[in-house]
């Protein structure tokens, strides 16, 4: 028998650049409020201190630095997909 | 599945992306794993290596340099000899049942 999780459902495509702002506004409606962002030079970094979470946001690239909670991943999950297209 | 040149064509996702002309974003999530075990951070890897294919049977799993991938899960350890070490997971959107099974059984290891 195959081990591990089922095959994942189709992946989604994201594409175009996150809009900063309206991601913070994304993360308050999922309930991850106290957002802090912080403009870089590729990028910025958005700050959740309550959350443990580092977002870093580039132009064609979003990586999320978090302490493992899910449900916390799936808030940010559902935030940024909230502010690309995607398919 | 395309239609590329009047040919049907599998293409995986950044050559549609090129095909179509749209730049893809890409999400990627990583999480750290605090793991007592003295040895290298090589040892430490071949360990979780043996333990990934034991529950991830049928799943293809490398290791270069001390780097564990799983699709596009990456498993990378850190530390000194005789330290705790500090597991690495990281993986894209795309592959969040997989990372997160990977990162949840490495918790769960680690408790």
């Amino acid at each position: 028998a195959v081990g591990g999780p089922a095959p994942a459902p189709q992946p989604r495509l994201h594409w175009s650049a996150l809009d900063v702002e309206a991601l913070v506004r994304a993360l308050a409606r999922e309930g991850v409020a106290e957002a802090r962002v912080e403009a870089g030079a590729d990028g910025c970094i958005v700050h959740l201190p309550r959350h443990d979470t580092l977002v870093h946001v580039e132009r064609h690239a979003t990586h999320v630095f978090c302490e493992g909670r899910a449900d916390v991943r799936q808030a940010l999950r559902r935030a940024i997909a909230a502010c690309l297209p995607h398919i | 599945l395309c239609v590329k040149d009047n040919r049907l064509s599998f293409l995986d996702i950044d050559e549609i992306c090129d095909e179509i002309g749209i730049n893809r974003h890409v999400i990627r999530f990583t999480s750290t794993v605090r793991f007592d075990d003295p040895g290298s951070a090589a040892k430490t890897a071949e360990k979780l290596k043996t333990l990934l294919a034991e529950k991830l049977q049928g799943w293809s799993i490398t290791i270069s340099d001390g780097n564990i991938s799983v699709e596009s899960v990456l498993i990378k350890v850190e530390g000194d000899d005789d330290n705790t070490k500090s597991i690495y997971v990281s993986w894209t959107n795309q592959d969040e049942d997989l990372g997160s099974y990977i990162l949840g059984l490495l918790q769960s290891m680690v408790q």
